[in-house]
């Protein structure tokens, strides 16, 4: 039963970590990002799941998606920039800044 | 474990890759917040109901208001094309991994039992602000940290007096005009 969230979890995390490693447009990167986030998160639960102790890793859930949203905001705020600096969401185009 | 949350990991697998591939990128957010929907579903299934709440409201509420906000201020015809070897790749590269992913779990998990009792502790709410009360101040000062970097970067660039007297100048201009 475990080993079945487990194996979803990190089938999760593979596919977040495809589209971060072989996508071209930032936010769709950005997508994969916060799908391997989903994978962290069912872990976590298990792991309360499995000792019990869900209040604590609740607790921890609850930091880790105010951690996951400011880490979004700032990301897409970078975004906007890049997409202002080099007029594409193309990640590959920051390759080229200078300074 | 049940059939339902089955099927709800198989769904979100499925809503994962259509948020992963699909062209229309307001498409790909709305597949990630219904992933996120159905994610809240199995937390609460599992015992976890202050987490749901959270993942419904937070991370499928806001976090896709963020994201169609993003692509609304990208032009249409700016999206960015995608290599097509990534999608023909993808099927076999999930299938390798499923199978290692399969394989590596059961052998590492496969003596776990859930504790099969009810949760530690007072309440939830003894926890967060009784055992964790110090992590909740570090969560204030992150989300300040955010929006302060999301004011940092979004600012925008003072004008020179140069600049304010063109554009003072284009205003005249056009008023003369008329």
């Amino acid at each position: 039963m475990v080993t079945t969230y487990l194996i979803f979890a990190g089938l999760f995390f593979f596919i977040g970590l495809y589209a971060l490693l072989t996508g071209r447009n930032m936010i769709r990167l950005l997508i994969g990002l916060e799908i391997m986030t989903k994978a962290v998160v069912l872990v976590f639960i298990m792991a309360g799941y499995l000792r019990g102790e869900e209040f604590l890793t609740q607790s921890y859930i609850i930091t880790f998606i105010v951690v996951e949203v400011t880490l979004m905001a700032v990301a897409l705020a970078l975004v906007i920039t890049a997409y202002r600096n080099t007029g594409s969401l193309d990640v590959r185009g920051l390759a080229r800044l200078k300074g | 474990m049940d059939f339902i949350n089955l099927s709800l990991l198989v769904l979100m697998t499925g809503l994962a890759c259509a948020a992963v591939f699909l062209r229309d990128l307001v498409r790909s957010a709305i597949s990630l917040a219904l992933m996120s929907a159905l994610m809240a579903v199995v937390l609460y299934r599992l015992n976890s109901p202050y987490a749901a709440v959270f993942e419904l409201s937070v991370v499928a509420g806001l976090i896709t208001v963020l994201f169609v906000s993003v692509i609304a201020l990208t032009k249409e015809e700016d999206q960015v094309r995608e290599a097509g070897w990534p999608l023909y790749v993808f099927p076999l590269a999930l299938a390798a991994f499923g199978l290692a992913d399969l394989l590596v779990m059961r052998a590492l998990f496969s003596s776990y039992q859930p504790a099969g009792y009810a949760a530690v502790g007072e309440s939830f709410g003894a926890t967060l602000w009784g055992v964790r009360s110090l992590d909740i101040l570090g969560q204030v000062a992150v989300i300040f940290a955010g929006v302060f970097g999301v004011l940092a970067l979004l600012r925008e660039k003072p004008q020179t007096a140069r600049q304010k007297q063109d554009a003072e100048k284009a205003k005249d201009g056009g008023e003369k005009l008329w």
